[in-house]
């Protein structure tokens, strides 16, 4: 029914309708439509909600800004921190203050828009300077934007850290993930941008801390001593780097709770790869 | 023209489109969907993407995702709405907000924002396959659903005393 060049399928509608078909199909479709009047008929139904939506909405584009929005967003572009976490006081609790990102190989960059990604936020002196502006606050900004919602966008799910590792690597993000430490159950993993270009956010769930996401990105400039950990909001933040790689683990576990997992899975890390696995 | 020059130019685009997926029953925006927006831009103005259509995506980006991780937390997005704005047409306002988010999204960005598949899909972090089979689901959907909503009995209208 489907088979191309003998009848139209919806997604041919579909592309048709939003000029998104080659020409040489587009010929194909135009003399499918002409001997399909069903066809015909949904694409009208399509294109008279499509245009029922614009009228609906397009209004909405003309409306003057509200003026206090100029004020709103001069103050914040002039303040730094996390601002997808309503409350924020982020401040180092174990440790010396976090290292910033440092810039993605090129090849990565390459790879990141080659994925469709387009979100990749290019480093600039300023952003790496600023406090806050590090692996913290991407950290946070995943976790607020992900982990609540662990069941729907996720790039893998498996429990296999073998599956997940090959997900990153074949995205070119090559970065050693840890196991799940004792409590956690590994749920699958999420590829997201971060300041260092690609960066992956691994989900876990536990029995009483609800979710919890591993951020790892490519390197740091200049090695984490150990762990850092670092509260904003409801949120503890455990960050340490391994390898190269940087680490932030974000849930609202209590502190000693999120301490004692980060250890096991940087101490998990700083093992022989061949031992890894036991 | 400065990047926060840049940014500002869409915000009447993000505005519409931010209106229409948080609250399809109002025709004017509410103060829930401007701070949607606003914390949205202020997200990517701390961003310095290196080109206009970059950051245009990202806004999509954001106002999308703390939306869903408001959403998360509240099964019924129209019940947060303020009583103050005025709603639309009843029946194609309710059979967008049936859809699903990302099959709401899809569907707003490819048609009242008019990206391309190719923009549309990286805004919602899925592959130009994925994205056409949502708004081929979106479409059908929403036409189903009219459908169902046009062939109501009026008798469910009833006066009760």
């Amino acid at each position: 029914m489907n088979q191309r060049g003998s009848s139209v399928s919806d997604i041919d509608l579909c592309a048709y309708l939003d000029g998104e078909l080659a020409e040489e199909r587009l010929t194909e479709i135009d003399a499918c439509l002409a001997r399909q009047p069903a066809s015909r008929t949904k694409l009208d139904t399509w294109r008279r909600q499509d245009h029922q939506l614009r009228a609906a909405y397009g209004r909405i584009a003309q409306e003057p800004l509200p003026r206090q929005w100029n004020d709103r967003l001069l103050q914040a572009a002039a303040t730094p921190g996390i601002r997808a976490i309503p409350k924020t006081s982020a401040k180092p609790v174990l440790g010396a203050p976090e290292p910033a990102l440092r810039a993605p190989p090129a090849a990565t960059r390459s790879q990141w828009r080659t994925l469709g990604l387009a979100l990749l936020a290019l480093p600039s002196v300023s952003r790496i300077a600023a406090p806050g502006f590090g692996l913290t606050r991407h950290a946070a900004e995943a976790h607020a934007a992900f982990a609540p919602r662990a069941s729907q966008w996720l790039d893998v799910r498996s429990a296999d850290p073998a599956a997940l590792a090959a997900a990153t690597a074949s995205a070119g993000l090559d970065v050693a993930l840890p196991r799940a430490a004792v409590g956690m159950r590994q749920i699958g993993l999420r590829l997201t941008p971060g300041n260092g270009g690609l960066a992956a956010l691994v989900l876990f769930d536990t029995n009483t801390a609800g979710p919890v996401s591993l951020f790892v990105t490519h390197g740091v400039r200049g090695a984490i001593p150990g762990l850092i950990l670092r509260e904003v909001g409801s949120l503890t933040i455990a960050t340490f780097s391994v390898g190269g790689a940087a680490y932030a683990l974000t849930g609202t576990a209590p502190r000693d709770q999120m301490t004692a997992w980060a250890s096991a899975m940087r101490i998990g890390l700083l093992q022989p790869r061949s031992l890894r696995g036991s | 023209m400065q990047y926060r020059d840049r940014i500002t130019s869409t915000l009447p685009d993000l505005r519409r489109f931010a209106g229409a997926l948080i609250s399809p029953g109002h025709v004017r925006t509410c103060g829930l969907v401007d701070d949607v927006v606003v914390r949205a831009t202020t997200i990517v103005l701390r961003e310095r993407h290196d080109s206009e259509t970059a950051a245009r995506l990202a806004l999509y980006s954001a106002v999308i995702r703390l939306w869903q991780n408001r959403d998360s937390r509240q099964p019924s997005p129209g019940a947060s709405l303020p009583s103050a704005t005025v709603p639309t047409q009843g029946s194609f306002a309710e059979a967008l907000l049936g859809l699903e988010l990302q099959h709401r999204a899809a569907l707003l960005l490819v048609t009242l924002e008019r990206l391309s598949y190719e923009d549309a899909a990286a805004v919602l972090n899925i592959s130009q396959a994925f994205l056409v089979a949502k708004l081929t689901t979106a479409r059908l959907m929403l036409a189903q659903r009219l459908d169902l909503s046009a062939a109501r009995p009026a008798t469910h209208l009833r006066l009760v005393k």
